[in-house]
């Protein structure tokens, strides 16, 4: 009984696919064959000769070839000219670099090209002037950053001549006939007690060692 | 080879429920058109290479979701073009049992049947084992058959359609 039932559902599963194709369907699916055999693409859907990711390759493609030839020709902006610099010659390509304005006058100098020293970005500094991070003093120039010095501070007793201002000349470590000419130079300071520190130290320095443990109790 | 053929792969076609099954399976003989030249084997040989062709075009059809799944009627009847000549509804007690499957079941029972494939061809067309094959083909009849069977008091309960 159950395989009778399942042999008879076997037969109606096969039947479903013993259905007739219709005719005007038959022949256009013949049709679309032979076009297919032959070599065209009838039922092929229309594709878009370009999608969106290549596009976007084209772009990226022409910023990189636009860039490099702007950088090669040395015509981006000083700083940008120089990361282009850096970063170009990891892949071997010469940039120059121009964010320091004296090596490319420099260079055209020494070419005796006028237009390349014209050329030359304008707007960075000359070479060998302060800039912002200069330090004071280091050129013999006095910088035009921090506080202005005071007069008599921090200068010593001869940087304006007047031994009463500033350091006292006594100071340092002079000897005892020394300090008294000093002194005698400037009384009024002298007068005051402004002694030398450091002459204070000297003398702790020079004062005899403690005998502590060395002596005898009592005594 | 389209007369011998034709046939079973629009039926496999409609049995799944595909929404344009003629055009399916004018994209199927298109296909074998293009690579029949380089074609070797015999007619059961040829029979795989259409039907795995069908499968694979079902299978992409369904990932697109270009063309979803037809609904059919809660009377069981599968819808027809009107252009298309009225060759008779395709038993749709049989097509309604068929939607109650899982897709897996209809899939090995359809390729078994309408197909008319063996055990090892089917196994190779949906990556399953020949044992994997029988097992759900076997419980694919037997839910068909208690489906089918003329009981009056049970209620045939058509799953809702999908979306």
């Amino acid at each position: 009984m159950v395989m009778s039932d399942h042999d008879d559902l076997a037969r109606r599963l096969s039947g479903l696919g013993d259905q007739p194709v219709p005719s005007d369907l038959r022949a256009q699916h013949l049709h679309a064959m032979r076009q297919a055999a032959d070599g065209s693409q009838p039922t092929a859907p229309a594709r878009r000769p370009f999608g969106r990711v290549a596009v976007a390759a084209a772009a990226l493609v022409g910023f990189l070839v636009g860039s490099t030839g702007f950088a090669m020709a040395g015509a981006l902006p000083g700083p940008v000219q120089g990361v282009a610099h850096d970063v170009l010659s990891v892949v071997q390509v010469d940039v120059p670099d121009w964010r320091n304005r004296g090596e490319c006058v420099s260079a055209a100098a020494r070419a005796g090209d006028e237009a390349a020293k014209a050329a030359c970005p304008k707007g960075g500094r000359p070479e060998g002037a302060p800039g912002r991070d200069h330090t004071p003093g280091s050129d013999g120039a006095p910088g035009t950053k921090g506080k202005p010095t005071k007069p008599g501070k921090a200068a010593g007793p001869n940087s304006d001549g007047d031994p009463c201002t500033g350091k006292p000349p006594w100071a340092g470590r002079k000897t005892a006939e020394e300090k008294a000419a000093a002194k005698a130079t400037c009384p009024d300071r002298a007068a005051d007690g402004q002694d030398d520190p450091v002459d204070d130290e000297l003398e702790e320095e020079q004062a005899p060692p403690a005998t502590e443990g060395e002596q005898p109790p009592g005594s | 080879m389209y007369d011998a053929l034709a046939p079973a792969v629009l039926g496999y076609f409609r049995a799944h429920r595909m929404a344009d099954p003629e055009g399916l399976t004018g994209d199927v003989f298109v296909s074998v058109a293009r690579r029949l030249r380089e074609f070797e084997g015999d007619d059961a040989a040829l029979r795989r290479w259409v039907f795995t062709i069908a499968h694979h075009r079902r299978v992409d059809e369904i990932r697109r979701g270009s063309r979803s799944p037809a609904l059919v009627p809660l009377d069981g009847t599968v819808e027809v073009r009107s252009s298309l000549p009225a060759h008779g509804p395709v038993d749709p007690d049989l097509v309604a049992a068929l939607a109650t499957l899982t897709d897996d079941q209809r899939q090995v029972v359809l390729l078994r049947h309408v197909a008319d494939l063996s055990v090892a061809d089917v196994a190779e067309i949906t990556g399953r084992s020949p044992g994997a094959v029988k097992m759900l083909t076997a419980r694919a009849i037997d839910s068909l058959a208690r489906q089918l069977a003329p009981s009056p008091d049970i209620d045939v309960e058509l799953p809702a359609p999908r979306p």
